[in-house]
C-alpha cells in the first residue's frame, strides 16, 4: 500500500514537474526535446501494447508514417481542421490495421517479423513511388499548423510557439497513456498477458485470440498514427525516408531497454534515451559514437537487466536485502 | 512505515528540486563573453552513415576557407572584423536527425547561416524549421523542390545534380551530338527523382528519347538486373544520376559485363580515383562531372584547396572538399555586400551577387526555372577516364535560366 502509494507521489511529482517545466526551461530548444520525448513515449507504449500479445511488430513506424501522411492530406487537400485530421488519421490506422492485421496476425515468430517489415517497406515505397498524393520521395511540406482551438467568447489557442507545441504533445501522451493504462490494467490487458504467455490454453477456454490480439494492434498502431499527425503538424512536414527500419529499430529500443514487461517501461526507456541521445550530441567525438554506445547499452541491458531499466529499483532492493540479510548472519536461502 | 514514506517523500522532493535546478542551470545562458567578434556558421552534414563520404570531404573543404578567411582578418561588417566560427553537426544521413540538429542550431547555438545538408530529404526536412526562423541554409542537395519563391532563405552555392545536369546537357549538344536515345539511372529518393525531372525537360528540349529509366534504394549493389532491361533497348548512354562513387563503380563494372560498350555519364561529381579503385578496366571511357585540383584547367583557387588539405589533414585529398570550399567565401561577400548579419538582408544580397570566387567567375542564377536566383553558376568541367587517367574535355556554363 505503501509501495503504491509512494509510486503515486513520485508520478504527481514528475507531472507537476513537467507542468512547469517550460516556464524555467529558457532555451526553446530543450522545450523541443522535451515535446520529442513524449511522441517516443506515445509510439513505444503503443508498441508495447502490441508486444502485450506476444508479437513484436516491426511495421510501427509505417503506421507512424500513415497517420502523419493521413492527417497531413486531410487539411491540405481537403481543407479540414487538424484535428478532423487527427481523427481521421486514427480511423485510416484502424482499417488498415484490421485488414491487414487479420492476415499478419495470424502468423508468429519469425514469420511474423518478416511479414511485418515487408509490410512496412511496402508502405513506404507507397508513399515514395506516388508524387500524387504523396510528394514522393521529396514528401509533403508546408504542412498546416495544428488549427487553433477556440473556445466562444473566451480565448483561443494557437499553435506556433514551442510551448504550445510542448504542451499539447504532453496533453495527447497523457490522454493517450490514461487509455492505454486502462486496457492494460483491465481485462483487456489481463486477456492480452494470457495470449502471450499461453495463447492455446486462453483459446481453450473460449477466448478469441484473433480478436483479441487485432484489438491490440489496432490499439497500438492508432498510438502511433496520433504521434505520426502529431509529428507531421509540428514539423510541417512528412517525407517517407524519416520512418525507415532504424527508427523502428529505435522505438524498440526504448521499449526493450525501459521493459517490455511493466507499462512504465517504454516510458522510462523513450524519456532516457531520447535525453541520452541529446546528452551525446553535445560533444562531437561522443556523438560518432552513439549507435556504438546504444548497442553496448542494450546489450547490457539484456544481458544484466533483462526486464529493463524498470526492473533496477527492485533488483537494488533485493541485493540491499540479501546483503542486509546477509550481515545479520542470516543464511540466504 | 510512516518513516519510510515520509524518507521517501523527503528524497523525492529533494531530487525534483534538485534536477530543477540542474535544468535552469542547463538552460541558462552560459555563453562566454561577448560574441560580438564572432560569426557562428552552421555546418550540417552526414558525417556518418551513407552520405559520410561526401560530408567529410564538404566539410573538410568549407574549414579549409574557414581558416583562410580568419587568416585575412575575417568577415568585414561596418569597421569591425568578424572571425568565423565553425558549429558542426553530424545528420547521420538521417531525416529525422537532420531536422533536429537544426533546431538544435537555430534554438540553441543561435545560428543564423547554415551550410548543408547534402541529402535531399535531409535538407527539405531541415528546411521547413529555417525557413520559419529566417535562417539562410546553404544545401548540396539535388531536389529542385528545395527553392521556391516561398523560400527566400534557401541557396545552393555549388554544382551539383540537377544544375549538372544540366551542364552536361549543354555539353552534349557541343559534342557529342549523335547521342539521340538516353537511359536514366539514379536513387529511390528525392535527388534521383529531382535530377531525372530535369534531365525529363531537358531531353525533350533537345529532342533526345529517354528509352528507359530506373530507380534503386540507395545502397542497393546489384545492378545486373536493371541494366539487363535497359541495355537491350539500346540507348546512346546511361546517365547515373545523384549516386555516390562507390556506387557509380558497380553501375560501370556490370553494365561492360553486360556488353554495354556505349557511353556512360556521371552527373553527380564523383572521385575518379573510387571509380578506377573499384571500377577498373570497366572505368574506361566514363565521363563525370569532376574538378581539376592541380592540371591544366585548375585554378589558383583549386590548387590552393589541395595543399592546404594535405598540409592540414595529412591524408588522401578527399576531393568533395571542392564542394564545400567556395561555399563560405561566397556567404561572406553576401554579407559584406549587406552590410550587415541580418540574415534578411544578407539573403537578399546573396539573389544578386555576382563576382570573382576562388573557382573563377560566379553569377546567380534559376529565375525562370525556380522563380528566383538562388542557385550559383560558374563552369562545370566534364572529364573522362582513358588510360586510367582522368582526362579535362571541357569546361560548360550550366544553361539554368
Amino acid at each position: 500500500m505503501n509501495n503504491k502509494r509512494g509510486q503515486i507521489i513520485l508520478i504527481l511529482l514528475a507531472l507537476l514537474f513537467i507542468l512547469v517545466a517550460p516556464s524555467f526551461l529558457r532555451n526553446q530548444y530543450h522545450i523541443h526535446i522535451l515535446t520529442m520525448v513524449f511522441v517516443n513515449i506515445i509510439v513505444a507504449s503503443g508498441l508495447r501494447l502490441i508486444m502485450t500479445t506476444g508479437l513484436v511488430s516491426f511495421c510501427h513506424a509505417a503506421f507512424v508514417a500513415i497517420g502523419g501522411y493521413a492527417s497531413a492530406l486531410t487539411v491540405m487537400r481537403l481543407g479540414l481542421s487538424s484535428w478532423v485530421g487527427l481523427v481521421f488519421a486514427v480511423i485510416v490506422t484502424v482499417i488498415i490495421a484490421v485488414a491487414f492485421g487479420l492476415i499478419l496476425l495470424r502468423l508468429k515468430g519469425t514469420y511474423f517479423f518478416i511479414a511485418t517489415t515487408a509490410f512496412g517497406e511496402i508502405i513506404l515505397l507507397i508513399f515514395t513511388r506516388w508524387a500524387d498524393p504523396f510528394g514522393g520521395a521529396a514528401g509533403l511540406t508546408n504542412i498546416p499548423l495544428p488549427t487553433a482551438i477556440m473556445i466562444p467568447g473566451l480565448f483561443a489557442i494557437q499553435f506556433g510557439s514551442k510551448v504550445s507545441f510542448y504542451y499539447l504533445a504532453l496533453a495527447i501522451m497523457l490522454i493517450l497513456m490514461l487509455i492505454a493504462y486502462r486496457l492494460d490494467k483491465g481485462r483487456m490487458g489481463a486477456i492480452w498477458t494470457g495470449i502471450h504467455q499461453a495463447d492455446l490454453l486462453a483459446q481453450s477456454i473460449g477466448i478469441n485470440i484473433m480478436l483479441y490480439k487485432v484489438i491490440a494492434f489496432a490499439v497500438g498502431c492508432s498510438m502511433a498514427a496520433v504521434a505520426g499527425a502529431f509529428q507531421a503538424h509540428y514539423y510541417s512536414h512528412i517525407n517517407p525516408g524519416g520512418f525507415g527500419f532504424f527508427t523502428l529499430v529505435n522505438y524498440l529500443i526504448y521499449v526493450m531497454i525501459g521493459g517490455s514487461q511493466r507499462f512504465m517501461g517504454p516510458v522510462l526507456g523513450a524519456a532516457l534515451l531520447t535525453l541520452f541521445a541529446e546528452f551525446l550530441s553535445l560533444y562531437e567525438t561522443l556523438a560518432i559514437y552513439q549507435t556504438i554506445v546504444f548497442g553496448i547499452v542494450l546489450i547490457l541491458v539484456i544481458l544484466f537487466l533483462p526486464q529493463g531499466i524498470i526492473s533496477l529499483p527492485g533488483k537494488i532492493s533485493f541485493w540491499y536485502q540479501q546483503g542486509h540479510e546477509k550481515s545479520n548472519g542470516w543464511r540466504v536461502i | 512505515m510512516e518513516g519510510d514514506m515520509k524518507r521517501m517523500l523527503r528524497i523525492t522532493s529533494i531530487s525534483v528540486v534538485l534536477l530543477a535546478n540542474l535544468l535552469t542551470l542547463i538552460s541558462a545562458d552560459l555563453s562566454l563573453a561577448k560574441e560580438a567578434e564572432f560569426v557562428k556558421v552552421g555546418v550540417l552534414m552526414p558525417l556518418s552513415g551513407g552520405g559520410a563520404p561526401w560530408g567529410i570531404g564538404v566539410l573538410r573543404g568549407v574549414e579549409l576557407m574557414a581558416d583562410k578567411i580568419n587568416a585575412e582578418g575575417g568577415i568585414k561588417v561596418g569597421d569591425k572584423k568578424y572571425q568565423v566560427s565553425l558549429i558542426k553537426s553530424d545528420t547521420k544521413s538521417d531525416f529525422n536527425v537532420s531536422l533536429a540538429q537544426a533546431n538544435k542550431m537555430i534554438f540553441s547555438d543561435d545560428i543564423k547561416y547554415i551550410i548543408g545538408p547534402i541529402l535531399s530529404g535531409e535538407a527539405l526536412s531541415a528546411q521547413t524549421v529555417t525557413e520559419r526562423n529566417k535562417v539562410i541554409m546553404m544545401a548540396l542537395c539535388g531536389t529542385p523542390k528545395f527553392f521556391g519563391v516561398d523560400k527566400p532563405y534557401s541557396f545552393k552555392l555549388n554544382l551539383v545534380d540537377p544544375v549538372s545536369v544540366a551542364g552536361f546537357f549543354v555539353y552534349l549538344s557541343k559534342h557529342l551530338q549523335g547521342v539521340k536515345k538516353i537511359a536514366l539511372v539514379g536513387p529511390n529518393n528525392e535527388s534521383g527523382w529531382g535530377s531525372a525531372e530535369v534531365a525529363r525537360e531537358l531531353a525533350k528540349r533537345a529532342g533526345i528519347e529517354i528509352v528507359a529509366e530506373d530507380f534503386l534504394q540507395p545502397g542497393v549493389t546489384d545492378y545486373f538486373p536493371m541494366l539487363g532491361k535497359m541495355i537491350p533497348k539500346n540507348p546512346d548512354a546511361i546517365f547515373i544520376l545523384a549516386t555516390p562513387a562507390g556506387q557509380v563503380a558497380m553501375v560501370l563494372q556490370q553494365g561492360r559485363q553486360l556488353g554495354y560498350k556505349k557511353i556512360m555519364v556521371s552527373t553527380t561529381y564523383a572521385d575518379p580515383q573510387i571509380i578506377l579503385e573499384k571500377a577498373g578496366e570497366a572505368a574506361e571511357g566514363y565521363i563525370f562531372q569532376s574538378m581539376d585540383f592541380e592540371g591544366p584547367w585548375s585554378t589558383q583557387g583549386h590548387r590552393e584547396l589541395r595543399k592546404n588539405y594535405l598540409e592540414k589533414y595529412k591524408e588522401t585529398f578527399n576531393t568533395n572538399s571542392g564542394a564545400g570550399y567556395p561555399m563560405l567565401y561566397v556567404l561572406k561577400l553576401a554579407i559584406e555586400k549587406a552590410g550587415t548579419f541580418d540574415s534578411t538582408a544578407v539573403a537578399k544580397a546573396m539573389e544578386n551577387l555576382e563576382g570573382e570566387m576562388p573557382y573563377g567567375h560566379f553569377t546567380m542564377g534559376g529565375l525562370k526555372t525556380y522563380g528566383a536566383k538562388r542557385q550559383i553558376l560558374y563552369p562545370l568541367i566534364f572529364s573522362q577516364i582513358r588510360d586510367r587517367q582522368s582526362v579535362v574535355l571541357d569546361s560548360v556554363m550550366p544553361a539554368i535560366p
